[in-house]
């Protein structure tokens, strides 16, 4: 082994260890994630949906005259310098909800002297989210299952910390999840425009049918003395170059190879396999040549080799 | 005449044209859970190897698994579905450009800063950045090599190039890894 080879073995060896302790998530996404495409078209029907959003609620909140502040739900009074069109109720401006008819008409102050203060209603409720299917321990034969529930219209909903979910403009969503043998807790967590969040989970199960015979092997199968052949690799650049070929026959019997640049022979051992060294002392540089391996029943197997001495 | 104890990990792997007609072996077509977990970590080993970032392996791994499986009816019966999944993540993982958007939406996808894959070693570091350094097809042919210390067959199965090819491809990367590294490579 070269010194290359050790630090390359090395470095091999490193990678394993560092994925070694890697766990999948419970549940892997399946087939949420489609074509760029896709995803891309549900990031514009979003922004197009909060545009006309905004929009409506621009003009819903425009002050006119005559109407009559909205002091039902005042939360959080402060003067306007930023606003979130979702929870804005300004004082002079109308009103969602219906006057009740017995309140008093209030004329509206001076213009000059108006106030400009706003009742801001805060988010602070987490946003709806629930599990429709599968119910709670449903037991699956098959590994991709279809989670599906409902929330806010315009929450964000996250699968088992990581995966994120396609919500459906009135709220429903669903996502396949790839579960596992046993017991398998897929989790999810939506998110409101104002960070609100709600989780909820549920806990299903993949049924997996025992082997036979307790579990047991079956024996392996009496050894077939097949033909067989392969080539191994470390040796074209090598002067003379050489492949070792190896493989099963039939005990006893004579593999021959053969190729224009140099030819061996091998006899299988009593367990049926055999290998044998050839050297290809003036095959050309970088030009791929066949070698051919025949057993005694006349079958043929070929490999390319190619020299890389001299070059 | 006893084969030699390394070749018994490779016996199988027959890279030749058989002539004679031999009814292929029964084979099962295993379940997509289990090939998922049999390969994952290999799979995220090589993507990490070949892309060098933690977050865009496991990306990368799960972008390929996802692909295997909604092609499973076909790839599993594939003679080796673990090449298949192989050469999707090799592709992936070279390509500089493509690398860093996907990066860039792996980190926003997983949203948290620590991946799942632990850091490598300072020295086995700096080696896959060299490995990473050679040409496409050479830097996956020594990946393949070392890290699942894979067959030329088996790579060229992989990569989907002749023996030939990746015989050369993993003589020129070894060569100038060798020259990068400062170290001998008399093999």
């Amino acid at each position: 082994m070269t010194m290359l080879d050790e630090r390359a073995r090395s470095a091999a060896e490193a990678v394993h260890q560092s994925v070694a302790d890697y766990r999948p998530a419970t549940a892997m996404p399946v087939l949420v994630r489609r074509h760029t495409i896709w995803q891309g078209m549900q990031w514009a029907t979003a922004g197009i949906g909060a545009v006309v959003l905004i929009a409506l609620i621009a003009l819903v909140t425009a002050p006119t005259d005559g109407d009559v502040a909205d002091t039902t739900v005042p939360q959080v009074t402060t003067t306007v310098t930023t606003v979130t069109p979702t929870t804005i109720v300004e004082e002079q401006g109308p009103s969602r909800d219906p006057v009740p008819t017995t309140a008093p008409q209030v004329a509206p102050p001076p213009a000059a002297e108006a106030p400009t203060t706003t009742t801001v209603a805060a988010d602070l409720e987490a946003p709806l989210l629930q599990i429709i299917s599968p119910a709670p321990d449903s037991h699956f034969t098959t590994s991709l299952v279809t989670f599906a529930g409902r929330t806010e219209p315009g929450a964000t909903v996250i699968a088992s910390g990581r995966f994120p979910v396609t919500v459906a403009a009135d709220g429903t969503w669903s996502i396949d999840l790839v579960i596992f043998s046993g017991k398998n807790g897929a989790s999810f967590a939506a998110t409101d425009a104002a960070g609100n969040t709600s989780t909820a989970s549920v806990a299903v199960w993949l049924d997996v049918e025992e082997p036979k015979d307790g579990g047991k092997e079956e024996p392996p199968p009496p050894p077939e003395f097949t033909f067989s052949a392969s080539a191994t690799y470390g040796s074209c650049e090598l002067d003379p170059p050489y492949d070792v070929y190896y493989g099963t026959a039939k005990p006893g019997t004579t593999v021959a190879v053969s190729s224009p640049y140099g030819s061996g022979s091998a006899v299988a051992d009593a367990e049926g396999n055999w290998e044998a060294q050839v050297f290809f002392p003036s095959a050309p540089y970088n030009e791929t040549f066949l070698v051919t391996i025949t057993e005694h029943t006349g079958a043929k197997k070929k490999f390319e080799f190619v020299s890389l001495v001299g070059g | 005449m006893t084969a030699r104890p390394g070749h018994q990990a490779r016996r199988g792997t027959d890279g030749g044209t058989p002539t004679r007609s031999v009814p292929p072996p029964v084979r099962a077509v295993i379940s997509f859970e289990t090939f998922y977990e049999r390969e994952l970590r290999s799979v995220i080993g090589l993507a990490y190897a070949l892309s060098g970032s933690r977050v865009l392996a496991e990306d990368l791994a799960q972008d390929a698994f996802v692909a295997a499986h909604k092609n499973w009816d076909k790839i599993s019966r594939y003679d080796k579905p673990e090449a298949w999944v192989r050469r999707v993540v090799a592709n992936m993982s070279v390509s500089a450009f493509r690398r860093k958007v996907r990066e860039a939406r792996a980190i926003a996808r997983f949203g948290r800063p620590e991946p799942l894959i632990d850091r490598l070693p300072a020295e086995a570091d700096h080696f896959w950045r060299q490995v990473r350094g050679l040409p496409k097809r050479q830097a996956q042919a020594v990946a393949l090599h070392y890290l699942e210390d894979r067959s030329v067959a088996d790579i060229a199965a992989i990569l989907e190039c002749s023996e030939s090819t990746v015989r050369v491809h993993l003589h020129k990367g070894r060569k100038r890894l060798a020259e990068r590294m400062d170290v001998e490579d008399d093999a």
